[in-house]
């Protein structure tokens, strides 16, 4: 335990000079104060805080559960969908949250693919955060659909009533099977990786009932060879299975908009596009609540500077896709010439939306590039602050690509102006109650940082260590 | 490790020297053979040239596609402070410091913009306004013009060349002096470098391919000659590495782990590519309108169709089911025939890319485009093996071969 009043500070990991590699986690941990610094914040009593913002969020979780009662029993009159903006903020809502469920299984398979072992801290808690931005995101077109308790009929089975099947030609329908088989796999990726954290938790049990209850998630891992070779071959296999999936799921979401004719949806940059701003306004959202969890049960030692700031750079990277995404839909519509598409980025930038359209351009492209500059990318204020506005800029970018393009319509006669009403506003808030209502229960109550997979790349680590020692003092290393 | 390598290990075979001049040669006779079969080939002298320039552009952007990629794999190199690629990114700058001199090779397409008015590349390349048959393209001579056309090219060729130039100063430096500032230096702009990377090949595929059909457009379409480009930039280096290995070369400095994470990104470029292929393809597909489909109209006729539907058996189909499994990806000759197979079939997508907008497929038009192809291939090697005539084929003063050296791949 003593290791961990170590001041974070003490060792600055962010620097790395080349042909050494700086530590991933700092303060001279141990096997057994990395588990002790994770368990005690599920073991320990909760601080104040969590319990207010529990309370805050659960309140707001149930209120979002009221609103949609209220919703089912009178209509979706209550929002502010009208013709021509048919699709308002429930579509806006559904494809903002499932882009914030971008960054976990990014971070768990594609960084795993990749040999980034600085993944191993923050994946557990991303992972998390996929699985319940996905929730979030489900809720909206199972409510969107009117009849919410037909929303079953989105699944092809052979329904001897109805005699037809969805229209397997629409990607709507694509999209409750991308956004179906991301859930699942995200869920049993996410779940399998913390078998052997739950086990930990398990034999740390004091009561009977958590030992019960661990006891029966942890599956009987008694932490065998023959276990974690079976397990690291699960974990390579899912990571692989996962890995297209993180650019499928965003790219059936745009084919929702990109297969339509309409000016300013329709365009083949689209798949991409979305896939790099999903990813973007996924680790937003990740900096955003690790930074506030890492000081409250302090974890700066496992969830370093350097955890936030490469996170931060690829944020920079993706908001910069995103910007370039931006540029080349506003050049190719001056470049075709095409009347329409003209008119619709004239409209977006100077039309009646143009607040709308320049708080995007400023949040998603301008603000992360303030991470060109390193104090700024490793000032948890100033990332979390930034990280804000990024997601704000994504919520309004599909904000303006939903609502402009949809109020203009071909015919001028056609043409509105959507205003959304209190309804939109309550239950789009009430969403983040569910979302961080099953975050904090997350926290409470489950291992928010991968222990097993600290201590692995603690070895790689001490084995590095041992190889710069050897090279540094002129001998060569010999296996 | 390296101290037991003598230098000799590191250099191009002996029996190689001076070879690029045979390259050369060979380049040379085979592109003009190539003019001549368009020339005899065809039935007017228009279409003649016509063919002529779509198969040069095609076969241009085929060699400079590999340039392209060593650029992009040096830069995110540095980006990410990469370790594993350190044995092999030499090789990886000596493909990108190729763009210099493929670059020279534009020449004769500024040439035709200059000198041919009409439509023997480019529909917008008239002296009048009034002689371009569409109106939407007279729409666009503002910026589809000869003079702002070559500005643009000239830029980008010479960006290009700045950056790989500046990359490859700075490693063989290190060579020498084994300074890590000189590492610091290239992570520090590799960032900026790579935003300008992002632009710069965006404009190019506009400007070079995209606007032969001026009147089409596709904002997919930068991401589509990236995708490529790296798909066939893997490939080479795969093949160049066996094959030095074959003489006996860089036996130590690059391994079957080095081949290994290759194999994974040309498996993986190999559904990129695909997945922005179909991607482009379903929306405008799936959108039906005229003026979108027109690209993949002529695509789909006039015999081109067999290339295009072929290329989603042999760019996708074969080299995904070839490169799933990993005992491919590390068994040395399973790896050696994808990569090869990849090198023709990247020609294959850049022939898909330009050629059916010069006109109907025919044997005799295709015979003299595949031997350009080859001829500008030798070119690319000739330039290759020269740039690689006076250096190590690893950069041997980097401060992360250790690393490169001594790693291995987890399961996957």
């Amino acid at each position: 335990m003593a290791s961990i009043s170590i001041n974070p500070r003490e060792i600055d990991n962010t620097v790395e000079l080349p042909g050494q590699r700086a530590p991933l986690i700092t303060g001279k941990q141990t096997f057994n104060s990395v588990t002790e610094m994770v368990c005690a914040v599920a073991e320990k009593p909760q601080p104040m805080l969590w319990y207010i913002l529990f309370g805050f969020s659960s309140l707001t979780a149930l209120m979002f559960l009221s609103l949609i009662g209220y919703l089912i029993l009178t209509g979706v009159g209550i929002w502010g969908n009208m013709s021509p903006v048919f699709w308002a903020w429930p579509i806006v809502n559904f494809v903002f949250w499932v882009g914030i469920g971008h960054a976990g299984t990014l971070i768990s398979a594609i960084l795993f693919l990749f040999r980034q072992n600085w993944r191993t801290s923050i994946n557990r808690a991303a992972e998390a955060m996929t699985i319940f931005a996905v929730i979030c995101a489900g809720i909206y077109p199972g409510i969107h659909v009117g009849r919410a308790w037909l929303a079953f009929w989105l699944l092809p089975y052979p329904s001897l009533n109805l005699w037809m099947w969805p229209q397997f030609r629409s990607p709507l329908l694509w999209d409750v099977f991308a956004v179906g088989t991301y859930a699942s796999t995200s869920l049993v990726f996410w779940y399998m990786g913390m078998v052997p954290d739950i086990a930990t938790y398990r034999d740390r049990s004091k009561t009977p009932l958590r030992r019960f209850i661990y006891g029966v998630l942890s599956l009987g891992w008694t932490g065998s060879s023959r276990h974690w070779l079976r397990y690291e071959k699960a974990y390579t296999i899912l990571a692989a299975l996962c890995a297209p999936l993180v650019l499928s799921v965003h790219t059936v979401v745009s084919f929702d908009f990109a297969v339509s004719q309409l000016p300013g949806w329709h365009t083949t940059i689209f798949p991409p596009y979305f896939v790099a701003g999903a990813i973007f306004s996924g680790f937003a959202m990740v900096v955003t609540l690790l930074v506030p969890v890492r000081a409250i049960y302090k974890l700066e030692n496992l969830i370093t500077l350097r955890h936030l700031e490469n996170m931060n750079k690829i944020i920079l990277a993706t908001g910069s896709l995103v910007g370039l995404a931006y540029a080349t839909e506003f050049f190719i519509a001056w470049y075709s010439k095409n009347q329409y598409e003209g008119f619709t980025f004239m409209n977006r930038a100077f039309g009646p939306y143009w607040w709308a359209y320049w708080i995007m351009d400023s949040c998603n492209v301008i603000s992360p590039q303030l991470f060109w500059f390193k104090s700024l990318r490793v000032s948890p204020i100033w990332m979390v602050v930034i990280c804000i506005f990024v997601n704000i800029g994504m919520w309004f970018e599909r904000f303006v690509i939903t609502v402009t393009s949809l109020s203009r319509d071909f015919l001028p006669s056609s043409w509105g102006y959507f205003n959304p009403t209190m309804y939109d506003g309550l239950m789009f808030f009430g969403s983040f109650g569910v979302f961080m209502t099953l975050f904090l229960l997350f926290c409470r109550f489950l291992p928010i940082i991968a222990i097993s997979e600290i201590k692995g790349i603690m070895s790689i680590e001490a084995h590095r260590e041992a190889h710069d020692k050897a090279r540094a003092s002129g001998g060569g290393h010999h296996h | 490790m390296t101290t037991t390598n003598s230098s000799d290990n590191l250099k191009l075979p002996e029996a190689w020297a001076g070879k690029y001049l045979w390259c050369f040669t060979l380049g040379v006779i085979l592109i003009a053979a190539s003019g001549l079969v368009f020339f005899v080939g065809a039935p007017s002298k228009t279409e003649g040239l016509r063919f002529g320039m779509h198969s040069y552009l095609a076969n241009f952007i085929y060699a400079i596609s590999f340039g392209i990629g060593g650029m992009f794999f040096v830069l995110v190199s540095f980006l990410t402070r990469a370790g594993w690629s350190a044995s092999i990114r030499r090789l990886a700058e000596l493909i990108s410091m190729t763009i210099p001199w493929v670059a020279c090779l534009f020449a004769p397409i500024l040439l035709v913009v200059a000198f041919s008015k009409g439509s023997a590349l480019y529909e917008w390349n008239f002296a009048n306004v009034e002689d371009i048959k569409e109106s939407i393209v007279q729409a666009k001579v503002g910026y589809l013009n000869g003079p702002f056309f070559a500005t643009r090219a000239v830029i980008c060729l010479a960006i290009w060349s700045l950056i790989v130039g500046y990359y490859y100063r700075l490693s063989r430096k290190q060579d020498e002096t084994g300074d890590v500032r000189l590492t610091l230096d290239r992570q520090k702009w590799s960032a900026v470098l790579m935003m300008i990377f992002a632009l710069t090949v965006t404009m190019a595929s506009f400007d070079w391919i995209m606007s032969i059909d001026a009147d089409w457009f596709s904002t997919i379409f930068g991401v589509y000659l990236f995708s490529a480009s790296m798909f066939g930039f893997f490939a080479l280096m795969i093949v160049s590495f066996m094959v030095l290995q074959r003489n006996g070369k860089l036996k130590d400095e690059v391994n079957i782990e080095h081949y290994h994470d290759m194999g994974k990104f040309l498996f993986g470029f190999t559904m990129f590519w695909s997945y922005i292929a179909f991607s482009q393809f379903l929306l405008y597909w799936y959108g039906n309108i005229p003026e979108e489909t027109a690209w993949f109209r002529v695509r789909i006729s006039d015999g081109w169709q067999y290339l295009s539907y072929g290329l989603i058996i042999v760019h996708f189909a074969i080299p995904f089911l070839g490169l799933l499994s990993r005992h491919v990806r590390r068994h040395r000759s399973g790896l050696f025939f994808f990569a090869c197979w990849a090198l023709v079939v990247h020609w294959l997508d850049m022939t898909f890319l330009v050629m059916p907008n010069a006109g109907p497929f025919s044997m005799i038009m295709m015979f003299g485009h595949m031997l350009g192809g080859i001829g500008m291939f030798s070119l690319f090697i000739g330039f290759l093996l020269l740039r690689a005539s006076d250096a190590p084929l690893v950069a041997t003063g980097d401060p992360r071969l250790h690393e490169a050296l001594s790693y291995a791949n987890p399961l996957l």
